[in-house]
């Protein structure tokens, strides 16, 4: 899912960089402070969690959690990917510095938009709930594929064909996100459900 | 449970075909071997890149002087023509392996420079098969006298080339192993290095908090 150095347009990447700009000047705006220890673990944990490969089968997957850090942070996962790929850019060398905003917008925008779309779920029976946190992890890896296609398809490898690849390689990894990010959602909703309220949202109550 | 089974059964055949584009990143390296560049093309240390596209470029002009694809096993073995080696050139080796994976590799004119030895001293490579077959004749007369006859007969340019072969053999592994070094994957260093910056940046956020306030 980390587009290379040197294969998107200039235009792409200007686009990536001024949509990650406003998301993140969002994320920052709507940030809040008292959670930044929260923001920085989870930052720690999508920059390893791609590190991380989980057997199935004759092969391996590797996490992506982009979905996990969107359901629990919002526009400030912005922010938070930002820091965690550059760090793994600079490190690792996955990904570049010039295609930084394409990926980061790539991965975090359609996690923005899950947790809008399932935050609610999070407050019903613990079935909704789960249910839920399976939607966002696995629809936030489908989007994050959807969005590498569409830059990818201005360069000559087209739209279709990388859509095409892309949808289908990450089904395994839509699966095992949505069964992690809905595990996550239940552990922390049984441990720590003061991190599932959003200041801009109804409160889960932890006794259901 | 049934249900389960089948689901992690489904999740690995479609990973059988998926692997490529779940890479996090490509890479490329390559070095000379004999009288050919072997360049390797993986996305881990064990999954190689097939079919991966590879454009060969004149580090200096940028004009493309080979192109390629890499083989099952992620290999693709090539020798720059005779008239680019002339030039003195070093060599832009560019990995499109699709998706969005790209990787390229330098090999400096330094480097190029036993290939433009080779190819100067092929024709030599015919006289040191002419001191092969002859060498059992001259066997025949043994004595430390007649052995120094034959080693000076045979000419500097010959001993060299034989002696790069058996070098090149020998440290076959030693290049490939130093190659892939470069391009080595992320090691405990890095992870605990960036967890320490997503720390050190969450500390400048929480002084930056408490300074506002008061």
């Amino acid at each position: 899912m980390h587009v290379s150095e040197g294969v998107l347009s200039p235009a792409v990447i200007g686009g990536g960089i001024v949509f990650t700009a406003i998301g993140t000047g969002i994320g920052l705006r709507k940030a809040d402070y008292s959670r930044l220890t929260t923001t920085a673990v989870l930052s720690s944990v999508f920059f390893v969690g791609s590190l991380v490969h989980v057997p199935l089968g004759p092969a391996s997957v590797h996490l992506v959690l982009n979905g996990l850090i969107g359901l629990f942070l919002g526009w400030v996962a912005f922010p938070a990917l930002l820091t965690a790929l550059s760090l793994q850019a600079i490190l690792f060398g996955f990904g570049g510095i010039a295609v930084l905003g394409v990926n980061v917008f790539d991965m975090t925008f359609p996690a923005v938009v899950c947790h809008y779309a399932f935050r609610g779920f999070l407050v019903e029976s613990n079935a909704l709930r789960v249910v839920g946190g399976f939607c966002c992890g696995a629809l936030s890896v489908a989007g994050a594929a959807l969005c590498t296609a569409l830059a990818l398809g201005f360069t000559d490898e087209g739209f279709l064909t990388s859509a095409k690849i892309l949808f289908l390689a990450h089904i395994p990894v839509m699966v095992v996100e949505g069964i992690v990010t809905a595990l996550a959602v239940a552990f922390v909703f049984k441990s720590r459900p003061e991190l599932l309220r959003f200041t801009d949202a109804p409160v889960p109550e932890a006794s259901s | 449970m049934k249900c389960f089974s089948l689901l992690l059964a489904s999740i690995a055949v479609l990973l059988s075909f998926s692997g490529e584009a779940l890479a996090h990143k490509v890479n490329v390296f390559a070095f000379i071997d004999g009288d050919e560049i072997q360049v390797e093309c993986s996305f881990s240390r064990s999954q190689k890149v097939r079919n991966g596209k590879l454009i060969i470029t004149d580090l200096e002009t940028g004009d493309v002087v080979h192109e390629g694809v890499t083989d099952e096993r992620g290999l693709f073995r090539f020798r720059p023509p005779d008239a680019f080696l002339a030039t003195g050139h070093g060599l832009n080796i560019r990995l499109l392996a699709g998706e969005g994976h790209r990787d390229d590799w330098k090999v400096t004119p330094e480097e190029l420079r036993s290939l433009s030895m080779d190819s100067r001293s092929k024709p030599a490579s015919r006289t040191q098969t002419t001191w092969k077959t002859a060498q059992p004749e001259k066997a025949e007369n043994s004595g430390e006298a007649k052995k120094a006859g034959q080693l000076t007969g045979m000419d500097t340019a010959d001993l060299e080339v034989a002696i790069g072969r058996v070098l090149d053999e020998k440290l076959f592994s030693v290049k490939q192993a130093l190659a892939r070094q470069q391009k080595d994957e992320p090691g405990l260093r890095d992870i605990v290095g960036g967890i320490g910056w997503i720390l050190g940046l969450l500390g400048l956020a929480t002084y930056m908090k408490h300074r506002h306030r008061t």
